[in-house]
């Protein structure tokens, strides 16, 4: 093997091979040529340099501390998680409860038959609700607080 | 044994009583796994910021879905997979805002930002990191760092990566390529032959 297809190998050769570990072609000529020894050398130091330099990243803060942020922010998501499906239950149920219109007889495109007549007492409210089964409906009779 | 199944090995016993809600063993998890976890989020974005945000974000993950873990599987290929996965998202996110606003993007580039190649004490190690940071693309950094760098075998790391394990031997010797022609770059009778 010539230095210059060994210069070329050592470009992509596992850092083994440049180890002189092996016995490939790559790695007989290492032991055998001092200055594609010395190539192979630089690369493996350049590489430890950079291993290093990568072990010795470190993160701001203690981990103490990083640890206590990551269980109080995944303590909060999970009663978001909780929290907001339960607001808009209560939401939804709220607006059916307090649906302000009283109880206006149905139009014909509106029921399916002929509108039911509700009997309510004086100051009750009432709402109808025509359901996809045209045989059902729905009476709810109501009163507001403090009325 | 490589790095990663040291690490494996000593997180074991911590991860089974983490899991169970001892909060001194979560701490103690995340102070073994967190500088990995950044080092890892690092080489991804290449911006020690990003890196900082994804391995908290990271750690509040690992928090939630602890109890989801199957003992007896790879701890740091789990950890990996919620890692690359934040990172991914964090560059979609990015993506779209340079999309709607391209003027933010280049005055974050203007700030500047300190990586690990203004930590390094020498002239050439700070060369080589920033070149490993600046030069290489992303799945070439992940490639060789996973493979050269921590020791697995090319096939742990396609698994690690989501990748076959052909591919990632291209983006490996890519890297190497680049990466050693660069550490040959500043020898001038290495250089000359090249």
């Amino acid at each position: 093997m010539h230095c210059s297809d060994c210069r070329h190998l050592l470009l992509e050769a596992d850092p083994g091979e440049l180890r002189r570990i092996g016995s490939s072609e790559l790695v007989a000529h290492l032991r055998a040529c001092e200055t594609c020894r010395r190539a192979a050398h630089h690369v493996l130091d350049g590489e430890q340099l950079l291993r290093t330099a990568l072990l010795d990243l470190q993160p701001n803060g203690s981990a103490a501390v990083a640890a206590q942020a990551a269980i109080r922010t995944s303590r909060r998501r999970r009663h978001r998680l909780v929290a907001v499906p339960l607001a808009a239950a209560a939401g939804l149920a709220a607006l059916l409860l307090l649906r302000p219109e009283p109880f206006t007889p149905g139009t014909p495109q509106q029921f399916a038959g002929p509108p039911p007549i509700v009997e309510a007492r004086s100051g009750q409210d009432v709402i109808v609700y025509q359901t996809a089964n045209p045989d059902v409906v729905v009476v709810w009779l109501f009163q507001r607080k403090g009325s | 044994m490589n790095e990663l199944a040291r690490l494996n090995e000593a997180v074991a016993p911590v991860v089974v009583h983490a899991r169970r809600g001892d909060a001194d063993a979560f701490t103690e998890l995340v102070r073994i796994c967190r500088p990995l976890i950044y080092r890892w989020a690092y080489v991804d974005t290449g911006d020690p910021d990003d890196a900082e945000d994804i391995a908290q974000e990271v750690l509040v993950r690992v928090y939630r879905r602890l109890r989801t873990f199957r003992e007896g599987s790879s701890f740091t290929a789990w950890l990996y997979r919620i890692t690359r996965n934040l990172a991914v998202d964090r560059e979609r996110t990015r993506a779209r805002r340079r999309r709607l606003w391209p003027v933010g993007d280049a005055a974050r580039a203007a700030r500047s930002v300190s990586g690990p190649e203004d930590a390094v004490v020498s002239e050439d190690s700070a060369a080589i990191v920033h070149g490993f940071m600046k030069r290489l693309p992303r799945r070439q950094r992940q490639a060789l760092d996973l493979v050269d760098l921590q020791g697995l075998a090319a096939a742990e790391a396609a698994t690690m990566l989501g990748l076959d394990a052909g591919t990632i031997r291209v983006h490996l010797h890519r890297a190497r390529r680049t990466l050693r022609s660069m550490i040959l770059e500043h020898v001038p009778e290495m250089a000359e032959e090249l």
